[in-house]
C-alpha cells in the first residue's frame, strides 16, 4: 500500500483516489498561481499603457482642442468652439464618462474613430477632428492613447451643437469629402531613411499633426497637398500658422536643430518672440514633454523636407 | 464787389482752417508714430534679452554668467510694458489692437504675468540654477503669448 518510490507505482483503487486528490491539489493550486501571475501581468501590461498613452497624448500636443481653456473648462471635457471657414465646430468630450463622453467605447470604436473618422453610430467626424493625419498612427499607439484618456477622471458634460450653415451642416456630405480627400493608411517606414528620420516623420505627420495647421486648405477644407508644412493665414481659430518648411526666406530655413528643439520646448523663437494661441498650448501641455530623442528627430525630419516660399500674411 | 471780398475772405478762412486741421493731423500722427516706435523698441528688448538666454542654453555657450544680466535686463524692460502703452496711440498696419485700451485691466493683468515670470528668471538665475532659469524662460515664453494672442495683431508670420 506504500507509494513509496522504490517498491514501484501503486494501482491500487485508494492509491489512485490519493493521486487524483493530490494531483487535483497541485492543479489548482497552479491554476491559482498562474491566474494571479496573469493578473499581475495584465495589470502591468495596462499601467504600461496608460504610461505610454500619456506619451502619445503629449506627442499629439495634449489634445488641446479637448479642453475649454479660455473658460476653465475641465480636462478633456469638450465644449471648446473651434472656429473654421464653414463655422464654429465644438471639440467633444472625450473623458471616460459613460453618457456624455467616450466611456462606452471599445477599442474598436476608438481606432475607427481615429483612423476613419466615423463614429460609433457610423456617422462620419468633420476633419477639424485631424483624423486625417492620426490615421498614420499605429494601432499599438490608438489603443494607448485610449488607455490614457481612460485613466482621466470622467466628466459628465454634454457636447455643444455644431454652428454650420447647410451643406455643411449635412454630415453624410463628409462621405464624398472623404472619397475625394481622405487617404487612410498607417504611416509607411522610408527604408531609404534613418530610423531618426522615420520617427521624426512619425511624429510630425501622424502624432503631432503639424500639417492640419500649416498647410493651407482648398475651398472644401482639405489640405493642399503641394503645400504641405507652406504654412496657412486661415489656420484654427483664425490664427497664423506659419510656413515650417525649410525655405531660408519665409520658412524655418534658418533654424538649427537647437532652435527646433528649443521651440518646441519653450516656445521661444531664435529672436525672441514668443508662440502664441493653439501652438503654445501645443507646446505647453504636450511637445515640452518629449524626449531629446523625438525633439532631435522631429528637427531633422522638418530640416529634410522640401523647401517652399510662401510667405504667410493675415489682415 | 462786397460779395467778392466775402467770398474771398470765407475761402481764406476755409483753406486756413484746413490747412491747420491737416497740419493738426500730421502732428497727431506723428505723435502716434513715436510712441508705437517706443513701444516697439521695449518688445524688442524683451525680445532680445529673451533670445539671448535662449541662445546660451540651447547652444550651450559659455556665457552661464551673462544669464543673470539678461534676467535682470528682460525685468527691467518688463516694468515698462504698462506704462508704455497707458497712451491710446495706434498707427495704420501697426500691431497694437484697439483691444489693449478698450479691456485695460485685462491688459494690465496679463502685463503683470509677464513682471512676475521675469521676476522668477532671475531669481533662478541668481541661484544659478539652470533647471530652474529653463522653467521660468517658459513662464515668460507663456506670458508672452498670452499676452500676444488677444492684443497683438500678427500681420504676417516669417519665422
Amino acid at each position: 500500500m506504500s507509494r513509496d518510490a522504490g517498491e514501484g507505482v501503486c494501482f491500487s483503487p485508494h492509491c489512485i483516489f490519493i493521486s487524483m486528490k493530490e494531483y487535483t491539489y497541485t492543479a489548482l493550486w497552479l491554476s491559482c498561481g498562474l491566474a494571479l501571475a496573469m493578473a499581475v501581468s495584465v495589470q502591468a501590461q495596462e499601467t504600461g499603457a496608460v504610461e505610454r498613452g500619456a506619451y502619445v497624448f503629449q506627442a499629439s500636443g495634449g489634445c488641446s482642442c479637448h479642453t475649454d481653456i479660455e473658460r476653465d473648462g475641465a480636462l478633456m471635457a469638450g465644449g471648446r468652439g473651434i472656429g473654421t471657414p464653414f463655422g464654429a465646430i465644438y471639440a467633444t468630450n472625450i473623458t471616460p464618462d459613460m453618457e456624455t463622453g467616450i466611456g462606452r467605447w471599445s477599442d474598436v470604436d476608438f481606432i475607427r474613430a481615429m483612423t476613419q473618422g466615423i463614429a460609433p453610430d457610423g456617422s462620419h467626424y468633420y476633419p477639424v477632428f485631424p483624423y486625417t493625419s492620426f490615421t498614420r498612427m499605429t494601432e499599438r499607439d490608438i489603443v494607448d492613447l485610449k488607455s490614457y484618456l481612460f485613466s482621466l477622471p470622467a466628466i459628465k458634460k454634454k457636447n455643444s451643437k455644431n454652428e454650420l450653415a447647410p451643406p455643411f451642416s449635412w454630415r453624410f456630405t463628409l462621405g464624398f469629402w472623404k472619397v475625394l480627400n481622405f487617404e487612410p493608411g498607417e504611416f509607411h517606414h522610408d527604408k531609404q531613411q534613418s530610423d531618426e528620420w522615420n520617427r521624426g516623420a512619425y511624429i510630425v505627420e501622424a502624432l503631432a499633426h503639424c500639417g492640419e495647421c500649416h498647410t493651407p486648405r482648398t475651398a472644401t477644407g482639405a489640405l493642399q497637398k503641394d503645400m504641405t508644412y507652406a504654412g496657412s493665414a486661415e489656420g484654427p481659430e483664425g490664427e497664423l500658422a506659419p510656413n515650417i518648411t525649410p525655405d531660408k526666406e519665409t520658412g524655418i530655413g534658418t533654424w538649427s536643430t537647437a532652435d527646433i528643439t528649443w521651440y518646441l520646448q519653450n516656445g521661444l523663437e531664435p529672436e525672441g518672440d514668443a508662440a502664441e494661441g493653439l501652438m503654445w498650448e501645443l507646446i505647453e501641455h504636450g511637445y515640452q514633454y518629449l524626449s531629446d530623442g523625438d525633439l532631435a528627430a522631429i528637427a531633422l525630419y522638418l530640416r529634410s523636407i522640401e523647401p517652399i516660399e510662401h510667405s504667410v500674411r493675415g489682415e | 464787389m462786397r460779395t467778392n471780398f466775402y467770398q474771398s475772405t470765407l475761402r481764406l478762412a476755409l483753406a486756413c482752417s484746413m490747412l491747420w486741421g491737416a497740419s493738426a493731423f500730421a502732428e497727431d500722427a506723428d505723435e502716434a508714430e513715436a510712441y508705437v516706435e517706443y513701444r516697439e523698441k521695449i518688445m524688442k528688448n524683451l525680445g532680445t534679452q529673451s533670445g539671448a538666454i535662449g541662445d546660451i542654453l540651447k547652444h550651450k555657450l559659455p556665457y552661464g554668467d551673462h544669464i543673470l544680466i539678461h534676467a535682470k535686463g528682460l525685468q527691467a524692460a518688463s516694468r515698462l510694458v504698462m506704462p508704455a502703452f497707458k497712451k491710446e496711440a495706434m498707427e495704420e498696419g501697426g500691431e497694437a489692437k484697439a483691444e489693449i485700451w478698450q479691456q485695460w485691466d485685462k491688459y494690465v493683468a496679463a502685463a503683470k504675468k509677464l513682471e512676475d515670470a521675469s521676476d522668477a528668471l532671475v531669481a533662478a538665475a541668481e541661484k544659478g540654477d539652470m533647471k530652474a532659469v529653463g522653467v521660468a524662460m517658459r513662464e515668460v515664453s507663456g506670458s508672452c503669448g498670452s499676452c500676444h494672442k488677444p492684443f497683438r495683431i500678427k500681420h504676417s508670420h516669417k519665422h
